[in-house]
């Protein structure tokens, strides 16, 4: 094995040097392998981000109380007389007027996007402890509504995104105006993306069918909730089940984080598909321009291995200038670029994309794949091909 | 090696017995060769000339170890290669043969030095070896000038002088040509052939050169007729 390394480097350079004169076909297997990048680091990104933005949601001080067997707030009904049971309830922080508890509902309106579009907004319903129980929430601007007025508090990621939305602003909703009282923030989480208002009003106006569907509750402490758990459990008349804000959330972001590379992944993966039939394609035409070059090199001596890993090594470079491309092109047009996204749960939820170090590793693996699955074949024909034939052309 | 015994006194550098070659062609065995034998003495340029379809081209291939023969035995330098697997005919066509073809075969995209150093890069040798030869051989070819230039910058008669640099730089016992003036004019035809001819008589080559020219043919030290896979000057063959 004289050389093995000299031999492999001699035949690989060979082939590079080649590459200028197979530009275009190898400059299409470069982009098309971009574009899978780009496609799957896009799912990730938003996937990644999501699940931030939505895990930062929860707090551990605060307690989200939904009727037995509800996953979330939107298919959960609390009648009027389950809810006066709560007021005796353990563990919650104590206010000025009583427990801190506010008693919540909600409905979606849609609001006009400064850009024209349309789109919906979470409308919550909640009672005047509706901050106070909200330990990640503050004011940023402005007043929290006083109840029964038409006043609403929106999240910054909407008076950021809504003119309608600015402090100080009105809106028409459900026929009537709405003044725009105060804007909170919620340290750049999925709540920053709601607007609101009395309960009772948004009841009475927006239809929303039951009149509580979620209390949310201030514990005294973390582990105060164990104490408030303990007590709806005993009560097997109360259905009541409660769970901190930041479980809650939590598993809120990891369907909606699946849902998200549900559809990112297969995309990917077709796209991966797509661009290894372009890389076998490209690689095929490779080795057969090369053909006379190849059976010249082995009739000298060069042996069949070096041949095969040199082609090889020029699919690889090929992916892997195909993904670097569009690692880039994520970084430069995606990376921190805001998103919305309307459904699951959350109705909207703006975030931004976040490319984390894991996403890259992953779409250069998918890359990977495809340069050796659409390298290896043509590398072996070329390794291999019988060389009477070859001297023949 | 039991065939070191049945070789005659003289020095032999190819010996042949009763080799034969044949094809498949859909379902018949179309045969090239019936147990030729041949020997050449070390040092010999050999032309072998014959009509197309004569068996030429496949009898060069098989002393090049790119073929291999059904049956017989084929032996370059007391070494038997009808037996060898391809890759070791791969390792031996690397220490023992310069192989020159019709249309050169050079890579487009080096200059002649990193053409003709090619066949170095398979032994060990340190660069400053490989240069030092890679000079010599460009020197033999008279192309000591045109080191740098690529292919597309030399004449066809230029490239193939390139291609027999390449073909004796590390030092073969064979040399095997495929028409290496088929491509050429008179002139650049008639320096290949005096290159060769040097080759055999200063350095004591072994050549086999296909050709179908008589002007070339004539530069070799004798030539063999093939004819439906038979020698027909009886003299010569063994
Ligand atoms: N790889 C092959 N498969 C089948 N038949 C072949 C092959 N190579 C050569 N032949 C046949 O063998 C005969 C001799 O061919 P060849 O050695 O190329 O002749 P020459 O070089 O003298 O023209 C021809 O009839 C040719 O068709
Ligand atoms: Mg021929």
């Amino acid at each position: 094995m004289t050389g093995s390394v000299k031999q492999i480097a001699a035949v690989a350079r060979i082939a590079l040097l080649g590459l200028p004169s197979r530009a275009r076909m190898s400059s299409a297997t470069v982009l098309s392998i971009a574009l899978a990048t780009l496609v799957l680091l896009g799912f990730l990104a938003m996937a990644s981000g999501f699940r931030a933005t939505v895990a930062g949601t929860g707090s551990d001080q605060s307690a989200i109380i939904l009727a037995e067997g509800s996953a979330s707030e939107f298919n959960s009904a609390i009648d009027t007389a389950r809810l006066a049971r709560l007021d005796n309830a353990p563990g919650i922080a104590a206010g000025k007027n009583g427990p801190l508890l506010s008693a919540e509902s909600f409905a979606t309106i849609s609001a006009v996007e400064d850009g024209g579009g349309e789109s919906s907004v979470t409308l919550r319903g909640m009672g005047p402890q509706g901050l106070a129980v909200r330990p990640l929430a503050r004011l940023a601007g402005g007043r929290m509504f006083t109840p029964g007025r038409n006043e609403l508090v929106v999240g910054s990621a909407l008076a950021g995104r809504y003119r309608d939305f600015k402090l100080g602003g009105s809106v028409r909703l459900a026929g009537m105006m709405w003044r725009v009282v105060g804007v909170f923030e919620a340290g750049g989480s999925a709540m920053e993306s709601e607007v609101w208002a009395d309960r009772k009003l948004v009841g009475q106006f927006f239809g929303s069918s039951a009149a509580v569907q979620s209390v949310r509750a201030r514990l005294s402490e973390a582990s105060a909730l164990a104490l408030l758990q303990r007590y709806l459990a005993a009560d097997t008349s109360l259905k009541l089940v409660a769970r901190s804000e930041r479980a809650y959330f939590a598993a809120q972001a990891r369907n909606m984080g699946k849902l998200i590379l549900f559809v990112g992944w297969p995309l990917g993966i077709a796209m991966a598909v797509g661009a290894l039939a372009g890389a076998l394609n490209t690689m095929f035409t490779s080795v057969s321009t090369r053909s006379t070059e190849i059976a010249t090199l082995r009739i000298l001596g060069f042996r069949g291995p070096s041949i095969f890993v040199s082609t090889m090594a020029e699919a690889v470079l090929l992916v892997l200038l195909g993904s670097g491309l569009g690692v880039a092109l994520a970084g430069l047009f995606l990376q921190g670029r805001s998103a919305s996204t309307i459904g699951g749960n959350l109705t909207q939820v703006m975030f931004k994309f976040d490319l984390a170090a894991n996403d890259i590793v992953q779409a250069v693996t998918l890359a990977l794949i495809v340069g050796v699955l659409g390298g290896a074949v043509p590398a072996w024909r070329a390794a291999r091909r019988p060389l009477v034939t070859a001297a023949a052309e | 090696m039991n065939f070191m015994q049945r070789v005659p006194a003289v020095d032999n550098l190819i010996d042949i017995v009763d080799l034969s070659k044949s094809y498949r062609r859909g379902s018949t065995e179309v045969p090239i060769f019936d147990k030729l034998s041949l020997s050449i003495e070390r040092g010999r340029f050999v032309a072998l000339m014959g009509p197309s379809g004569s068996g030429k081209t496949t009898l060069l291939n098989l002393l090049a170890g790119i073929d291999r023969p059904n049956s017989g035995m084929l032996a370059v330098d007391g070494e038997r290669i009808d037996g060898y697997s391809e890759s070791g005919l791969t390792q031996w066509r690397a220490n023992t043969l310069g192989f020159i073809f019709q249309f050169y075969n050079l890579m487009p995209m080096l200059t002649a030095a990193q053409n003709v150093e090619l066949p170095l890069l398979l032994h060990r040798m340190s660069a400053k070896e490989r240069r030092r030869r890679v000079d010599t051989a460009l020197d033999v070819v008279g192309l000591a000038d045109r080191a740098r230039h690529r292919p597309r910058e030399l004449s066809g008669g230029q490239q193939q002088r390139v291609a027999i640099a390449r073909a004796l730089v590390a030092d073969p016992k064979l040399i095997l040509a495929d028409e290496p003036t088929g491509d050429l004019d008179r002139p650049s035809a008639n320096a290949v052939l005096e290159i060769l001819r040097l080759l055999a008589d200063e350095l004591g080559k072994t050549i086999v050169m296909v050709t179908h020219d008589p002007v070339a043919a004539r530069a070799a030290d004798l030539t063999l007729h093939l004819e439906k896979g038979r020698f027909v000057n009886e003299a010569v063959a063994a």
